[in-house]
Order: C-alpha cells, then sequence, then structure tokens
C-alpha cells in the first residue's frame, strides 16, 4: 500500500519506516548535543556561529520565507525565484551521489549544504545525513522542504563548516561547489558580489592553506575507510580559454593564470584579492592527498557538476563520451558543447573537462 | 568504477550508468533510481527483456533488485556498437534491413492472433545494438503487452530513421521511399504487418503513439523530442504515405 509521500514521491510504509529508523538519529542528535550545539525552535542545531552566503540577498531571502508560512518550499520558490526551482529540485542534480554508492544508514555529512539540494538527495538514498551551512535562512528553507517531504533522516545544523570537530563520525561526505569558497569569509550575497567589485581584505592565511585546512577537517570527521566526494570546476576547463568568465570571480583568465596574476588582475577590477582557488584534476589529487585521503578516484563531468550529463573516469573515460541532449542551450553553450566532443572524444584532452568530480577514501 | 552516461533524461528519474572493471572494460550496464515512478519504468524494462529473451539464441542476462530506497536494473554487458542513428536512412540501409529481419524473426514466433503484440515502443537505431550475429534490441522501458499492432516498432524503425535522414521540415527523395517500401513489403511478406498499416502507414503509426500517449510515459513537449517524427507536418506524412502506397506495398 502506498502511504508515504518521499522526496516527491510515493512509496510504501514499511521503506519508509526502514530509512528513519529513529535509533541512529536519535543518537546522532545526542552526539550534536554533547558537541555543543542548541536545538532551536525551527528544528535547526546551531553552533553560535553563523555567516551569510546566499545565491539570494536578505531581502529576497526574506521574502521567500515568509512565503513558506503559506505554502510548500517548492510553491514559495516557484512563486518568488523560479529561476532557482532548477537548482533546488532537479532530479538531475544529485547524480553524483551514485559515485559514492550510499547505503543505507550510513551517516553523511554534507558540507555547505544551502537549500539541500544533495542532503536531500543522500537521505533518500537512505542514509542518516547532518546537513551544515552558515546560513540560517537557506537552513529554515531546507527544513520547511524537509518536512513538507517528510524527510525524517536529515539533521539541520548552523555552523562554520571550517570548524566542525565530529571525529571519527561519517561515512560519507560530501563537499559540493564549496571547497573554492571556503577563503572567503565574511557574508556573500552573490548577485552583489559575482563579477562586483566589492573590498575585501588580505587574508591571514593563504587561500590553498585554507582549503587544505577544511579538507583536513572533513577527513578527520571520516571514520576510517569513509569517502569524500568532492566537486568543483576545473582550472583549466577549455572554455575558459575561449572567453568564458572565472566561475566565481567573473573575470576573463583568472581561473588559469597564475595565481600572483590573477590577484592583480583581481584587485584592479574588483578590489579584493582573488581567493576562490580552483584546481586541475592533478592538482585537486594532490590536495586530497596532503589532506589525508589515501585513495582518490578522478571524474569528469560534462558539462558541468551541477547538472551533470555525463559523469566519466579522468583515466581512459574519453571512450565513453557520448554526445548528449542540448534541448534547451543556448547558442554558445551548443557550441561549446560541440567543441568538448572534439576535444574530449577525437583528441582525448581530459585536462581541459569541464569540471572534476573526486571520490577520495580516508 | 563506474561511468554515467544517461542522467535523468527525458524526463525520467533513471540513471544509466556502465560499471568497469579495472581495464576499464564494461562488466554490466545498471540502470538506477529512488523513486516509484521510476521503479515501475524499471519494472516494466525488465518484463521486456524477460519477454525478448524467449526468442534469443543467447539470453542478455537482466536482474532487477528492488531495495528500500533504491532500486537497481543489472544489465549483462552485450559486445557490440550502436549504428549513428544520426547520420539516417541510406548510410545505415544495412544495419536497418538486418534490424528489420531480427524483427520479423522474433515476431514471427510470439502470438499475433488478433493483430496485437508485445512491443518495443522506442525500436531506433540508438536502441540497436550490432554485434557480430544477430542485431540486439535494448532499452526496453516502453515495452508493451498486446497494446500496439503487430509491425509498429519495425515501421517506427524505418521512419524514425527517415526522420534523420531529411529533418522535420525536408521530404524524401526517390531512394528512400524505394527502400521504405522494400522493406514494408518484406515485413508484409514474413507476416508482421497489421492490416491497419497497409494503406496509411505513417499516418496510422503517428495515430498509435498519440493514443497511447501515456505508454510512454512522456509530456506533450518530451514525446516530440522523444520520438521526434511526430514533429512532420501533415503535408508531409500525407505526401509519404501516397508515395509508399504508389509503390504498391
Amino acid at each position: 500500500m502506498i502511504t508515504q509521500t518521499y522526496y516527491g514521491f510515493n512509496m510504501d510504509n514499511q521503506a519508509y519506516k526502514n530509512i528513519c529508523d529513529g535509533e541512529t538519529m536519535e543518537i546522532l542528535k545526542e552526539r550534536l548535543k554533547a558537541a555543543g550545539y542548541t536545538l532551536d525552535k525551527f528544528g535547526i542545531y546551531r553552533s553560535g556561529a553563523e555567516g551569510y552566503w546566499s545565491n539570494l540577498n536578505r531581502d529576497e531571502n526574506k521574502n521567500l520565507l515568509e512565503r513558506l508560512n503559506t505554502t510548500t518550499a517548492r510553491e514559495a520558490l516557484r512563486e518568488t525565484y523560479p529561476a532557482h526551482e532548477n537548482v533546488i529540485f532537479s532530479p538531475k542534480r544529485d547524480v553524483a551521489l551514485e559515485l559514492l554508492d550510499i547505503k543505507p544508514e550510513e551517516i553523511c555529512a554534507d558540507y555547505g549544504c544551502m537549500w539541500g539540494a544533495l542532503s536531500i538527495g543522500m537521505a533518500k538514498r537512505g542514509a542518516r545525513v547532518l546537513a551544515f551551512d552558515q546560513t540560517y535562512d537557506s537552513l529554515v528553507f531546507l527544513n520547511h522542504r524537509k518536512n513538507d517531504e517528510k524527510v525524517d533522516n536529515l539533521i539541520l545544523i548552523q555552523d562554520d563548516i571550517r570548524n566542525i570537530h565530529l571525529e571519527g563520525l561519517f561515512d560519507c561526505s560530501l563537499v559540493n561547489g564549496v571547497l573554492e569558497w571556503i577563503p572567503e569569509a565574511g557574508e556573500i550575497e552573490l548577485n552583489k558580489f559575482h563579477g562586483k567589485r566589492y573590498k575585501r581584505g588580505k587574508t591571514a592565511v593563504s587561500p590553498s592553506e585554507m582549503q587544505l585546512l577544511f579538507l583536513k577537517r572533513v577527513c578527520g570527521n571520516l571514520r576510517p575507510g569513509g569517502r569524500l566526494l568532492l566537486a568543483i570546476e576545473n582550472r583549466y576547463d577549455f572554455t575558459h580559454f575561449i572567453g568564458k568568465k572565472d566561475p566565481h570571480a567573473g573575470l576573463f583568465f583568472t581561473a588559469f593564470l597564475p595565481r600572483p596574476v590573477s590577484n592583480f588582475i583581481s584587485k584592479l577590477f574588483l578590489n579584493r584579492p582573488y581567493v576562490n582557488y580552483i584546481y586541475s584534476f592533478k592538482s585537486i589529487e594532490g590536495l586530497l592527498h596532503e589532506a589525508g585521503f589515501r585513495g582518490v578516484d578522478l571524474y569528469m563531468a560534462f558539462p558541468n557538476y551541477h547538472f551533470p550529463e555525463l559523469i566519466l573516469p579522468y583515466n581512459g573515460g574519453s571512450v565513453f563520451y557520448e554526445p548528449y541532449n542540448t534541448t534547451g542551450f543556448s547558442f554558445k553553450k551548443k557550441v561549446a558543447t560541440f567543441l568538448e566532443k572534439v576535444i574530449i572524444k577525437y583528441f582525448k584532452a581530459k585536462m581541459f573537462a569541464p569540471s572534476i568530480i573526486a571520490v577520495a577514501t580516508k | 568504477m563506474k561511468a554515467i552516461i544517461r542522467n535523468c533524461s527525458h524526463g525520467s528519474d533513471i540513471v544509466v550508468s556502465m560499471i568497469l572493471d579495472k581495464q576499464l572494460k564494461c562488466d554490466h550496464i545498471e540502470k538506477t533510481t529512488a523513486t516509484a515512478m521510476g521503479l515501475q519504468i524499471l519494472e516494466n524494462e525488465y518484463r521486456g527483456y524477460a519477454w525478448y529473451n524467449q526468442f534469443l539464441n543467447k539470453n542478455i542476462t537482466v536482474s532487477l533488485e528492488e531495495n528500500e530506497c533504491r532500486h537497481c536494473l543489472r544489465l549483462g554487458f552485450v559486445d557490440g556498437h550502436c549504428a549513428n542513428y544520426r547520420t539516417g536512412l541510406l548510410k545505415n540501409t544495412e544495419v536497418i534491413k538486418n534490424v528489420v529481419m531480427h524483427y520479423c524473426d522474433v515476431w514471427h514466433r510470439c502470438d499475433r492472433s488478433d493483430g496485437y503484440v508485445c512491443a518495443h515502443g522506442d525500436l531506433s537505431l540508438s536502441n540497436v545494438l550490432v554485434t557480430r550475429s544477430n542485431p540486439i534490441i535494448i532499452d526496453w522501458e516502453h515495452y508493451s503487452i498486446n497494446i500496439l499492432p503487430v509491425g509498429f516498432d519495425a515501421l517506427y524503425l524505418l521512419f524514425v530513421s527517415l526522420y534523420f535522414e531529411i529533418g522535420k521540415a525536408g521530404y524524401p527523395d526517390k531512394r528512400m521511399l524505394d527502400f521504405i517500401s522494400e522493406q514494408i513489403a518484406f515485413i508484409k511478406k514474413k507476416g508482421c504487418l497489421n492490416t491497419v498499416y497497409e494503406s496509411d502507414p505513417l499516418a496510422a503509426i503517428m495515430q498509435n503513439i498519440r493514443k497511447n500517449r501515456v505508454r510512454w510515459n512522456l509530456s506533450e513537449g518530451d514525446i516530440i523530442w522523444k520520438l521526434p517524427i511526430l514533429q512532420w507536418q501533415p503535408e508531409i506524412v500525407n505526401y509519404i504515405d501516397k508515395e509508399l502506397k504508389n509503390r504498391n506495398c
């Protein structure tokens, strides 16, 4: 008998009950309390550390959250900022989780979960998920979505993700589109930040060191044999060479130019240092090893890691490249997809693939 | 390692992965889903393979694993390659002939007593593996039982290949029409063509698709992309059917 709605679809009672086995969840909640987190009235655990990173500015978020009082999370978003609906709700978003082979009852962490597109994806695979983010508004939205879809195996935590100490707790961790933002301290309203002048001082520690420290922390929070899935843009994505702007700074060529040069360009045009470091396949592998991970499997994601159509092994995976559906792509994107096919399928120039997905084992 | 080769394509909730061995050779294919809707499709595909396997000398290994949260259809790897369906009809005539022969060989052996048969539902060159022996039909997610008239899949293969040859606004030339006409005559001779397809085969095929749209689990927009012959305007459909009629097929 189909009676429960889960991830927007119906499933039978027993299957749902098995997922939400309360015992492990209670143990996790106790562990959080012992680590100093307090539960607030919205059911979000808080450490006291706060921050703001969102695609929406504060007023927009306020508007969205007000709508949640009268309707579901999805409807509220559709009514206010429909352009973001796919970003949060598209089933394509969480496909990379297939690489993690998440087993029911595993304990997973989503670092920088934002609106929870992938946290929900992990939960629907049966894992007990702890989703961390610094932005309270995003967590309130995710909490509504969680309640709408009756997802009980997901715990939301507001904290600074650079500073989470839950040693050896997790079987799997997810760092999806987060590593490059680690060096950015302070508040970010993305629509006021991307490609705009925005004064920032120099950080005390270099961006790459901050990223390494963060990955060491992530590694420390995994149990031995635990897996990390990390997704990030490729520094040498071929489109950066043919006029696509740096995905974070919004400047031409800064993604792949030597970092001191990018830093100079960023200070000149944006009045802030260049800190959103992204990596090549080889350098991300090196960084993960340095952070304490033993094995690293690299994958190429096409056309990007946000909405991947293809995810192929970095070594030897080019032979499996097949053209994918480009319906809805702009003319520029279609041209880029054609070039991608030539570069990857025929020239096997895998180092120029658009995005990197790494599965690292502790 | 895995290679993810389809991600929820055509609005489905199904992810298709190739499971690779250490030499990066495909060991088997996995189709996975976490939704009830996706599971229905996988179950249907499983039934399709089970039906098709009855007629094959060497079975395709297929198993369906239904877990609490994630469902997985595992398919044994078949060593073969797909013809390039985008190149259309004339560059693929040999492959198409072989598939039509294979169709007749399989469907000739199944129960056709009332003119309706089990059908693949999306038999295009992209869903055929060319192997050293017979072509192998794959991707049975639109499998149906006794809903479509015998001949549907073979005719659909011919017309969809023609679509990729001429596009949505072009008209076929004599060579294309002659080839299709020959193939239809062959299907008829083998007793695998329902009489509904004898006078206006293309119009009848399109009518079958529209009438049974629910079988494809696709929205109006998606179905046109997935089953592109629906993009042909009535004047092109009439022209093709008229030319085929003139060739007495």
